[in-house]
């Protein structure tokens, strides 16, 4: 049989579908193993969401040309969803940025000047003077930077060095704050330990599976075919679906519930009240297992100490928690009666009543997931405590089948943002910045003097935007994320404080986002498998990827331009005279001698990336700096996790990552772990304990009750709806990357206002005509659609914020919740009008 | 030329209702079927647009569960490469 290329190609991809389907189609094979093709295939994990997906990069004459899902990888088992369509596509838009560009006037850095460019020396020299006069005039605290749940492991932790060990700074925050801080915070009271306890395999083990706030349909398509086929083929599996408005999960719902904003704090406190009442709780479990408390309320909303809310609030920002009895926690959630939670919720009490009885059914294994509708909550680590509070009760958590499941948005919001520890307060592996005994182990690992690691937490994500405003953070570099786009009520706070005249703003970026183009200087990056790189997905499991091609131009990736610019900086231009003296080896030397080339992250030489087929990878970092960074960095890393303060995070040694498709962590002896804190899976859990919760020094977890509370702001009767607002299928965060897809651009090419059909009417709106959708602080054009895949009810619209064209954060609230800091982008109070077109 | 594989899930039931629909679409082939219900497609587009549509398309059909991409191959010059391809 005679085939050329492209037939060759469409039978390539006939047969790896069919097997990523299970099926064989015979004739096709035979006919492919006639040819041989010049596509060297590596594996990689995907570059967009958490699920963490592995696949395989097609390269051909230093260019990708295909992608295909991984068969190999046990998350996806061959499939991808249709934003893998990007992977190879995204490192090549007409775009692309690949020199460094200054806002120039008459020949020198100008705010208002036009971008010029540049070469990195340049570059390297104006930032290093901006740094160094910020730092002699306010101090540490006047430098900061913005990362990412998007960066790989080691660029994080490089990142984290710099700053907080270089620089003296704990300015430093990752996105990932937005995304996955509340998620965090209710880990850390409940567990004392953050990340999932079960993994993917509870898709499989679980017999009835509730989403609260999570459509998983558009966000993680994968799990959602994994979920839909254990629906579909599991006698009895059923699927109970929470949102504000209905979504394509409702399409395999057994139990849709669209319930009023915010009540998810109800819902919660009636199926544990139902419990209770019912006394279908685990009574052993519990006495073992189980510690109650009730949280501090009346914490405020996270906005400026001068909001009046703040001002009203009776504990803003309070998170403490008071032990209490059983009876007492009994007596807590009484209030919350099916007759009290349907009239909150709007919702039908047999569908909640339904909910209620699945938990409340010891026979019934449950896996519970969420992701934003839980995490960008003004209430988000209360809410996220009140799922696990139902676990608790009956005892359902930490074995397969059993799983309350926070999801993630990013691919390494886990391996980097929350492992590698680069928010404001933390330090790797769970240490924090406030606890001496914690900074002093960090100190050693880095081999600093003990005293160099501030104690205090820097600037979080909010706190950094409206600094920026103030003029009190003044030198600020934004790597890997898009934050003028992401960041809430951006026109208020951000906006003004990129554009600051006292501030000079870095960016480095790959596109030229709407936060590249505030900034005064733009750095060129290397992205995905244009680099070597880590990422940790959301069930714990890290995975590596080699270096494929190499970037456009001069973009550098962002390791290589952290740790080229930290040899700008001579120590005594950063440390005071007393912190040196404790080291006076280090009198003379640069920021890059002691982070860097400290004789442990230069421990491994240079040498050459050869596969198991012969193949051979460039890793340009390696060659730049000399030495294998990335795995210098990594165990360097790894040195908090093996014989660290913490247990349970131990992760492998550097090469391990490149021979399998990925491990969850804790890695104990080569294994990986898939149920935490349970007997028989976890090693940490002797013989005869059957569970312990090895975070909390007792081995006990907590079950914390939280009251509801009113969100920041409700409609009323100007702002008379509510906003929500998140994500599409087709486009991944704010586009930057699938917008500069032109077929993908095309199909779903901007942002739609999604509303019902009466409020449009009442407004002398229909679907198709173009809408005002004004709050208190900003507004937006869009288009009305009133059907399709998001259908509020009355009282509520939807507007993705993909579109830079359309930025719906010029009208969220950046209210937070006060405890983990993370905006809550699903609730505030709009009013929306017929556009008058000009 | 851009080429990609997909497995479109049906619920149970709408499995022919989907693939008519599906071969209805330009570009499309189907060459068989998991369980019944997990059609193997490939979409071939003749231009960036149509394969794009069509893909975005098929989450839309009625009776979709899912639409999973597995394989998918571009390159912008196919003169170059038409004939690279060795027979072994």
């Amino acid at each position: 049989m005679k085939l050329n290329r492209r037939e060759f190609i469409k039978l390539n991809a006939a047969a790896a579908t069919a097997a990523a389907a299970g099926l064989s189609l015979p004739g096709i094979s035979t006919a492919l193993t006639q040819y041989r093709d010049t596509i060297r295939w590596d594996k990689a994990p995907c570059r967009f969401c958490g699920t963490g997906c592995g696949v395989l990069v097609g390269t051909r004459n230093g260019r990708v040309v295909a992608t295909q899902g991984d068969l190999k990888n046990p998350v996806n088992r061959g499939l991808n969803c249709v934003k893998g369509y990007f992977l190879a596509k995204i490192l090549y838009a007409q775009d692309r940025l690949t020199r460094p560009l200054l806002r120039m006037r008459d020949g020198k850095h100008h705010k208002e000047g036009h971008f010029t460019e540049i070469t990195w020396d340049q570059a390297f020299d104006i930032m290093a003077e901006k740094w160094k006069a910020a730092l002699k005039a306010k101090g540490p605290s006047a430098v900061g930077m913005f990362g990412s749940g998007q960066w790989t492991i080691w660029e994080g932790y490089a990142a984290s060095k710099l700053y907080k060990a270089g620089f003296r700074s704990n300015n430093l925050d990752p996105n990932a704050r937005h995304c996955m801080a509340s998620a965090v915070g209710g880990f850390m009271r409940a567990f004392g330990s953050d990340e999932p306890m079960g993994c993917y395999d509870d898709l499989e083990a679980a017999d009835a599976f509730v989403l609260w706030g999570a459509n998983m349909a558009e966000m993680h398509p994968i799990l959602w075919t994994r979920l839909a086929d254990t629906r579909l083929n599991k006698p009895g599996a059923e699927v109970h679906v929470l949102s504000t408005f209905w979504n394509r999960c409702f399409d395999l719902a057994d139990n849709g519930i669209v319930f009023t904003p915010h009540t998810d704090l109800v819902i919660l406190n009636y199926i544990a009240n139902h419990i209770i009442q019912k006394k279908a709780y685990n009574r052993e479990f519990i006495d073992r297992h189980t510690v109650f408390t009730s949280a501090a309320t009346d914490i405020g909303y996270g906005l400026r100490p001068e909001h009046p809310l703040e001002r009203k609030a009776a504990n803003p920002g309070n998170g403490s928690m008071t032990g209490i009895s059983f009876e007492e926690y009994a007596r807590l959630v009484e209030p919350y009666t099916l007759e009290h939670a349907a009239k909150l919720s709007g919702v039908p009490k047999e569908k909640l009543l339904r909910l209620a009885e699945l938990y409340a059914d010891p026979a019934r294994k449950i896996a519970s997931f969420w992701t934003m509708g839980f995490n960008q909550h003004t209430r988000g680590v209360w809410v996220n405590g009140l799922v696990y509070n139902v676990h608790l009760l009956m005892g359902k958590i930490s074995e397969p089948g059993n799983s309350p499941f926070s999801l993630t948005g990013q691919p390494s919001a886990c391996g980097t943002a929350r492992e590698v520890g680069t928010f404001s307060h933390r330090l790797p592996s769970e240490l924090v910045v406030t606890k001496k005994e914690h900074r002093d182990f960090a100190e050693a690992v880095w081999k600093l003097p003990e005293g160099t690691i501030p104690g205090k937490p820097g600037y979080h994500a909010v706190l950094q935007n409206r600094m920026l405003r103030d003029g009190r953070l003044n030198a600020y570099w934004v790597q890997c994320t898009n934050n003028l786009q992401a960041a809430a009520n951006i026109n208020q706070e951000a906006l003004l404080g990129y554009r600051n005249p006292d501030n000079f703003i870095v960016v480095s970026e790959v596109y030229p986002t709407v936060t590249a183009l505030a900034a005064d200087l733009i750095l060129p990056s290397a992205m995905w498998v244009e680099k070597e790189g880590a990422y940790g997905n959301a069930e714990r499991r890290t995975q590596f990827w080699r270096q494929q091609v190499k970037a456009p131009g001069e973009a550098r990736s962002d390791l290589w331009q952290t740790v080229e610019f930290s040899k700008r900086f001579k120590v005594e231009e950063v440390w005071p005279e007393e912190l040196i003296a404790k080291k006076p080896e280090y009198r003379g030397k640069t920021l890059y001698d002691i982070l860097f080339a400290n004789g442990q992250v230069d421990r491994f030489p240079a040498r050459e990336i050869v596969d198991d087929q012969g193949n051979r990878y460039d890793n340009d970092e390696m060659a730049h700096f000399g030495f294998y960074i990335q795995k210098g960095l990594f165990e360097e890393y790894r040195r908090f996790n093996v014989g660290g303060l913490k247990i349970g995070h131990e992760l492998a040694p550097f090469d391990t990552y490149h021979q399998v498709r990925g491990l969850r962590w804790p890695v104990i002896k080569g294994q990986e772990t898939l149920w935490r804190y349970r007997e028989g899976y976890d090693p940490y859990v002797g013989k005869g304990e059957g569970v312990r919760f090895y975070g909390k020094p007792d081995g006990k977890a907590r079950i914390i009750f939280a009251p509801y509370e009113p969100p920041a702001e409700s409609p009323d009767e100007e702002y008379d709806l509510w906003l929500s607002t998140g994500r599409v299928l087709e486009h991944w965060h704010s586009g930057s990357m699938t917008r500069r897809v032109p077929e993908l651009h095309r199909a779903v090419p901007e942002a739609l206002v999604y509303m019902h059909p009466e409020d449009a009417k009442a407004r002398g709106l229909r679907r198709g005509l173009v809408a005002r959708i004004q709050s208190r602080r900003g507004e937006i054009l869009a288009q009305v659609e009133t059907r399709g895949r998001n259908r509020p009810p009355r009282g509520l619209i939807f507007v993705p914020w993909f579109d830079e064209g359309r930025l719906i954060n010029k009208v969220t609230l950046d209210a937070t919740d006060p405890l983990s800091k993370e905006t809550d982008y699903k609730k505030c109070a709009v009013k929306v009008t017929k556009a008058k077109l000009v | 030329m851009n080429i990609a594989g997909v497995i479109v899930d049906a619920l149970p039931g709408h499995e022919q209702g989907v693939r008519r629909q599906l071969l209805s679409v330009p570009g499309v082939e189907v060459h068989g079927a998991a369980d019944g219900r997990r059609l193997i497609v490939t979409v071939e587009g003749e231009d960036a647009g149509s394969l794009a549509d069509a893909l975005a398309g098929f989450h839309n059909m009625p009776g979709v569960v899912s639409a999973t991409m597995v394989y998918h191959h571009f390159e912008e010059d196919e003169e170059v490469i038409s004939d690279e391809t060795e027979q072994a």
